[in-house]
């Protein structure tokens, strides 16, 4: 029975699913499934305070912790899914889309992020991830008869395949050696029998690093982001770009900090090839996109470059600058992308933001603060996780990754603040400007109040994540 | 003494959000009200430390009140309160929100007492100044604004860069004397983001750039708080750093080099700045008491010299629209008030007896004296006199007399010559009785500037410099021609080197005419050849500019992003085998 | 015509006054031998004068000045 206890967001998220799927008939318009996933994601974080804040509990024999790592980023998939949700609504009814099911596919999704943080064990990990990765893919191509939807759709199937291949043959390998697929056995197992150098535990590290970068959508794994998140209907990109990053850099900060704790000295360096790969390629290659969501997709390959710069030293305040940093990006990416969202076809391109403080100055006031965190200007929450990231950095003694990032925030400055100019100082093309339906108006008022006070209060954010 | 303390600069941030919501009458009173209150503030302030935050375990200072903060926080307040009154008249809520957060934030940084509020608030200055400029909404500020941003975004990087590593290395963020590190990489990173905000040359180039393209009352702003809050971080951080005395001597004369070929008005009295800011530097460099001293007194004055000086040249480009000094002409008998007002800056920042810029820029160059720096003494002197030719006579001349060309003006609005005035009674009364100035300086003044070697060797370099200037007034008429300077490298694409080379060729033939000699023309057509292949080739190599290299580095890697899925995963596979190979064979 | 006569003698008066000055009154130590020069303060400022104009105008020929809308793209 305490078992169920330990899952019981999970729970609540995916029962609410069923009851979609069920009533999937009855279901017309989006506008009435909505505020029910809403309330289902609220109800998800308010059960997390069901348990003590002090303890931890494990569950399913051991696979399952309901720890404080875990239960942030449940908050923040919450968070995540209540966003995506409200944002999804005007967007469902134009393309004519199922509305029951996609809530379901979302609340699916979410149970296996959750999942996937629980996780103490490999297998459990692999089950949360492929959940939320399968869920994802149909949600790429949610609207059947979109081509680019359907091509990246397949394209995210194939690679994601490929990546899923990759982390199971880790998890082999890494079975084969240590014969544990539990995170603190397989440490202590490794210890104890001195198989640090063993090639084929080495290769596996290398494997799950490489399954799970795939996730966060780190340089070399990264190629599937720019054309899923074009493909993909706009909601659909920002639940992914917040919630499959966060979840990504969850399980890899736990597999990495616990599983494979002996093996620091190997992926540490691989975390510092993988950050500083994804900073440079992410923001070069923002700088050339004209269409919005691709350059939005370019930069969150930046991001998560530099997420993982906490990582590097692989000491606890490093891993807890990187949990600040995914709780943050999210709120801010779905903040960007709900003002691509409310700004409808014309968001799309980067010319649709020509004076649109003339036509909108609320929706174009909102973009400016996203901007802002984005590029990593204080007083916005951007800048403290960004500070954090490059202090643990800098603390390691990686000097020069520290710089090579501070660099790229400069060269990201340029197109996240030509945007801005854009909106500010050009003179409009079209003056329509619709009214901001409220269910977008809310996620963007949400997204945006994290922002201002994760940068004026950093401690809050930094009190809360407690590394596993 | 637990007074309620209230930071005069949150009271102008916060305050300036009250504008959009008045009308009128209220309005205009608010406008004068905010930094009237700031300035009574800054003055009944008493020193201490107020306003500490704990914040990710440092002790965060928003309140480190002494002699040094003091003084600029009294010069900052006041010159708020003259640009408010001085603006009275524009009818633009956003230039007003953006001045007062601008003065605020300066204020914010004079009184922050670790490099974490320092940093917050430099980078609100840079925002606030930069929306200043764009605000005058014409494509040439637009740009300029742009251009703006992105130097300071840079020099904010730098500073933060080197404040995580100086807090890396000794676990304090505590803002004081980094002498003791000089030499590490901490260190000069945050010495190269304080010059970029001095606008020392090479890394100035912002400067003369933007300050023209402002508004005629969002300039008065801008002249006053990022320079000189840079020359105060410099003065509280890196006193005695002796690099900064050649340096800050060499800007001195820059400036006043680049003057000599300005058409527009303010942007040559920007490149004024410039100089006169490297006389502060060069005071920070000596580091002595009287340098210091000096430092500080010249910054204060200066400000207020200078605001004037811009609030005339203001004037006029307000009354007539015009910029260029090419095209003005005539002026007195239109604008008398105006150009007596100006002519008491111009009288000010010429160091003339019984003007504030008597009493402060003798302290600097006193202090050189006492070091027994004969070539620093010698430059900064130099610089003086071309400081007059240019504000004491060129810019008046060409401004107000000159050729008459029948332009038609009047008397600016009655706010700005109330603003103009305050300033000058301000630069009269320090320089009449020093001893108002003196007596806030951070160390105790022993100084005196009225001895009768100064005041007889300053009249007489004054005079002459006049009388070189009338004999040489032909070849100052001023051309409408742009000078080069470092922002070149961030302004100019490839298309550049075609205009260059023509041009320098052009320019080659010319000066070669009109030498008669012929052994003169093969020594100065060799000479000139070879500079120009330097520059060609120098030029060559660096044609694209860091700029335009990013934008083709990016555009190529896009063209990797090929779409096809099959290339990804050979991509994924490439990384994979790598990492794996890297795991077990490389480590 | 009579402001350039005033000119004059202002310029006469300084130099004069720089000269007897130091003599007349009590003067403070110089802190370098050239101060000790008469009309130490005239001299250089024609010179500098001079020297200003003549060297900027020529780095500007040679090398630093370009039309109006050099920039302009």
């Amino acid at each position: 029975m305490t078992d169920l206890v330990t899952v019981l967001p999970e729970l609540i998220l995916s029962g609410t699913a069923v009851v979609l799927i069920l009533v999937a008939r009855r279901v017309r318009r989006a506008r009435s499934a909505a505020p029910w996933v809403v309330v289902a994601a609220v109800a998800a974080a308010f059960s997390l305070w069901a348990f003590s804040p002090a303890t931890s509990m494990t569950g399913f024999g051991g696979t399952i912790a309901s720890d404080r790592y875990a239960r942030f980023f449940s908050l923040l998939f919450s968070g995540n899914l209540a966003l995506a949700a409200l944002l999804s609504v005007r967007h469902l009814d134009s393309e004519r889309v199922q509305p029951a099911e996609y809530f379901a596919l979302l609340l699916l999704a979410s149970t296996g992020m959750m999942f996937a943080v629980a996780a103490v064990d490999l297998l459990i990990l692999y089950l949360g991830l492929e959940l939320m990765t399968l869920c994802s893919y149909v949600l790429v191509g949610i609207v059947r008869d979109k081509p680019a939807g359907n091509e990246a759709s397949i394209k995210y199937f194939f690679l994601g395949s490929f990546a899923s291949a990759l982390l199971l043959y880790g998890i082999a390998l890494t079975y084969g050696v240590t014969g544990a697929t539990d995170f603190s056995a397989i440490a202590s197992t490794v210890s104890r029998n001195g198989v640090t150098r063993h090639p084929m535990l080495l290769a596996g590290v290398g494997l799950v690093s490489g399954g799970l970068a795939f996730k966060i959508a780190a340089v070399p794994f990264h190629a599937w982001a720019p054309d899923v998140y074009q493909g993909a209907m706009a909601p659909v990109a920002a639940f992914l770009s917040a919630g499959s990053k966060a979840a990504g850099l969850a399980a890899f900060v736990r597999v990495c900090l616990v599983a494979f704790a002996p093996e620091q000295r190997i992926w540490s360096v691989m975390v510092v090839a993988l950050a500083a790969l994804s900073v440079m390629t992410g923001s070069l290659l923002a700088i050339s996109q004209s269409r919005m969501k691709r350059m939005l997709a370019y930069s969150s390959i930046a991001h998560a470059g530099y997420a993982l710069l906490g990582l590097v030293p692989g000491t606890p305040e490093g891993a807890s600058a990187t949990m600040t940093y995914a709780f943050v990006y999210a709120f801010m990416t779905l903040g960007a992308f709900g003002v691509v969202i409310a700004l409808g076809p014309r968001g799309e391109n980067l010319n649709g933001y020509r004076g649109l403080s003339t036509t909108a100055p609320g929706t174009a006031a909102v973009m400016f603060l996203f901007l802002l965190s984005l590029t990593g200007i204080p007083p916005t929450a951007g800048f403290t996780a960004k500070f954090a990231v490059i202090l643990s950095a800098v603390r390691a003694g990686y000097i020069g990754l520290a710089v090579l990032a501070v660099l790229c925030s400069v060269v990201s400055a340029f197109f996240y603040l030509r945007v801005a100019v854009l909106m500010y100082m050009t003179e409009p093309q079209e003056s329509e400007s619709a009214r901001l339906p409220l269910s977008v108006f809310a996620a963007l008022a949400i997204a945006a109040a994290v922002t201002i006070v994760g940068g004026i209060f950093p401690n809050t954010l930094a009190v809360w994540a407690v590394p596993p | 003494m637990t007074r309620e303390w209230i930071h005069p600069g949150l009271l102008l941030i916060a305050g300036a959000w009250i504008l959009p919501f008045c009308k009128g009458r209220t309005k205009r009173a608010v406008m004068i009200l905010l930094p009237a209150a700031a300035l009574v503030e800054c003055v009944v302030m008493q020193p201490g430390t107020y306003g500490v935050v704990r914040l990710l375990g440092q002790e965060v200072i928003f309140g480190r009140v002494d002699r040094l903060a003091l003084v600029f926080s009294y010069v900052f307040a006041l010159v708020a309160l003259i640009g408010m009154v001085y603006s009275l008249h524009v009818n633009d809520d956003a230039q007003h929100v953006a001045a007062l957060t601008y003065a605020g934030a300066a204020l914010g940084a004079v009184f922050a007492g670790d490099f974490l509020s320092l940093f917050l608030f430099w980078e609100l200055m840079a925002l606030s100044a930069a929306i200043l400029v764009l605000l005058r909404r014409r494509p040439a500020a637009v740009a300029a604004g742009f251009r703006y941003v992105l130097v300071h975004i840079f020099g904010g990087l730098c500073l933060l860069a080197g404040i995580v590593l100086h807090w890396s290395h000794t676990g304090s963020l505590r803002f004081g004397d980094l002498s003791p590190y000089a030499g590490s990489a901490a260190f000069t990173l945050i010495l190269i983001a304080f010059l970029v905000n001095a606008a020392v040359p090479p890394l100035g180039a912002w400067l003369p750039d933007a300050y023209p393209e402002a508004t005629a009352t969002g300039a008065v702003f801008l002249t006053a708080f990022t320079t000189k809050s840079a020359v105060y971080a410099l003065i509280r951080g890196f006193a005695g750093t002796e690099i900064l005395v050649w340096w800050g001597a060499a800007m001195a004369v820059y400036g006043v080099v680049y003057a000599v070929l300005e058409n527009d008005a303010r942007r040559l009295l920007a490149y004024h700045i410039i100089s006169q800011v490297g006389y502060m530097i060069c005071g920070v460099g000596l580091g002595t008491e009287l340098a210091l001293n000096g430092a500080t007194a010249h910054a204060f004055a200066h400000i207020l010299y200078k605001a004037l000086l811009f609030m005339g040249a203001g004037a006029v480009l307000q009354v007539t629209g015009l910029r260029k000094l090419s095209d003005m002409g005539g002026l007195y008998k239109m604008m008398p008030r105006t150009l007596s007002l100006y002519m008491v800056g111009a009288f000010a920042i010429s160091a003339v007896p019984l003007f504030s810029g008597f009493v402060t820029k003798s302290m600097v160059v006193s202090a050189a004296g006492e070091s027994h720096r004969a070539a620093i003494y010698l430059l900064l002197t130099l610089a003086s006199s071309g400081t007059f030719l240019h504000t004491g006579l060129k810019l008046p001349y060409y401004m107000f007399f000159g050729r008459d060309r029948g332009l038609r003006a009047e008397e600016p609005p009655r706010n700005m010559l109330v603003a103009m005035g305050l300033a000058a009674v301000a630069c009269v009364v320090i320089g009449v009785v020093p001893v108002v100035l003196y007596s806030q300086l951070p160390y105790r003044v022993d100084y005196i500037p009225f001895t009768v070697r100064h005041v007889t060797a300053t009249l007489g370099l004054l005079g002459f410099t006049a009388l070189g200037f009338f004999l040489l007034l032909k070849q100052l008429d001023p051309e409408p021609v742009v000078s080069l300077d470092t922002d070149w490298f961030y302004r100019r694409g490839g298309t550049a080197v075609q205009n260059f080379a023509q041009g320098a060729l052009a320019r080659l033939e010319g000066s070669v005419s009109r030498l008669s000699d012929v052994v003169m023309q093969r020594f100065v057509l060799g000479v000139g050849a070879q500079l120009r292949d330097i520059d060609l080739r120098g030029v060559d190599a660096m044609m694209v500019g860091i700029g335009r290299l990013t934008e083709e580095v990016s555009c190529d890697l896009t063209l990797a992003m090929s779409g096809h899925v099959q290339r990804y995963a050979l991509i994924m596979a490439a990384g994979i085998l790598a990492g794996v190979a890297l795991a077990v064979f490389g480590l | 015509m009579t402001f350039k006569r005033w000119f004059h003698v202002g310029l006469v008066v300084f130099a004069v006054g720089e000269i007897a000055g130091p003599h007349l009154f009590r003067a403070d130590h110089a802190h370098f031998w050239f101060e000790d020069i008469p009309a130490w303060g005239s001299i250089y400022g024609l010179v500098s004068c001079l020297l200003i104009i003549i060297g900027s105008k020529l780095l500007g020929k040679l090398w630093l000045t370009r039309p109006e809308n050099y920039y302009d793209s």
